[in-house]
């Protein structure tokens, strides 16, 4: 997917855990687990404002959009 | 999802009367098949083959066309058996809360296709029968055996378009359970 997740990145910014995210944006570690890794297929208005509010960032922070070469 | 109490009745109805014609068809295939078998030995037996069913004459005019006549009805009938066997499986690993899953589906998917096999094979019987008939042959009784040819179709090209519906719930559920 040309949608890239830097979720680590910020919580590694953050020095801030998984489990503690997921305590403050009320996810559960599952869910997070798939955000982080990229395989979420779609994201709700309340979670990322959720995440964005925990973490102290903009969602561009975030996400980045990386164009795929065609082949 | 909560079922009402009235869906649930009606679900558990379905579920009873499922049993009840998978039982119908096994016996009538086993009975068959045990008279055909008996018949071979002792022709008397052909006076009544299943539920009236009398195959005398054509039993005495041509063995081959009615151990076709017979093979058939049994072959239609084990076929109608194994619908149910697999329309109660359905029904045990239907999951009424999370409905659409890849196991289901190919379920459905192989109830249109035998529903499908029983269609046509009934209406060429039936032709193939109407021929053997204008012939001169006595099939008797035999055509209620492969009448309801043209149901078994219809049903097959609603289960079908239920397959494809199905299909697409699968996306959307997957899509739904990745999205957080």
């Amino acid at each position: 997917m040309p949608i890239i997740v830097n979720l680590d990145v910020m919580m590694a910014r953050r020095k801030m855990s998984l489990n503690e995210l997921s305590e403050k944006v009320g996810l559960t570690l599952s869910n997070l687990s798939i955000l982080k890794t990229g395989k979420a297929k779609a994201i709700r208005f309340s979670t990322l404002e959720a995440v964005c509010k925990a973490l102290d960032c903009q969602p561009a922070d975030i996400f980045e959009f990386v164009e795929k070469e065609n082949k | 999802m909560n079922m009402t109490k009235r869906n649930d009745f009606i679900w558990k109805a379905i579920q009873t009367a499922c049993w009840f014609f998978l039982a119908g068809y096994c016996v009538q295939a086993g009975a068959l098949l045990f008279n055909f078998v008996y018949s071979l030995f002792k022709p008397i037996a052909t006076h009544n083959l299943h539920l009236g069913l009398d195959l005398s004459e054509l039993f005495a005019k041509n063995k081959s066309v009615y151990a076709f006549v017979l093979i058939t009805i049994i072959g239609i009938s084990a076929l109608k058996a194994y619908v149910f066997v697999i329309v109660i499986r359905l029904f045990k690993i239907l999951n009424l809360v999370k409905p659409f899953s890849e196991k289901v589906s190919e379920i459905i998917t192989r109830i249109t296709w035998y529903a499908f096999s029983i269609g046509i094979i009934s209406l060429v019987v039936q032709e193939i029968i109407k021929r053997i008939s204008e012939k001169g042959y006595n099939t008797g009784l035999a055509e209620k055996y492969w009448n309801d040819g043209g149901a078994y179709l219809m049903m097959s090209a609603i289960l079908f378009v239920i397959a494809l519906i199905f299909q697409k719930g699968i996306e959307l559920q997957k899509e739904n359970e990745l999205t957080v």
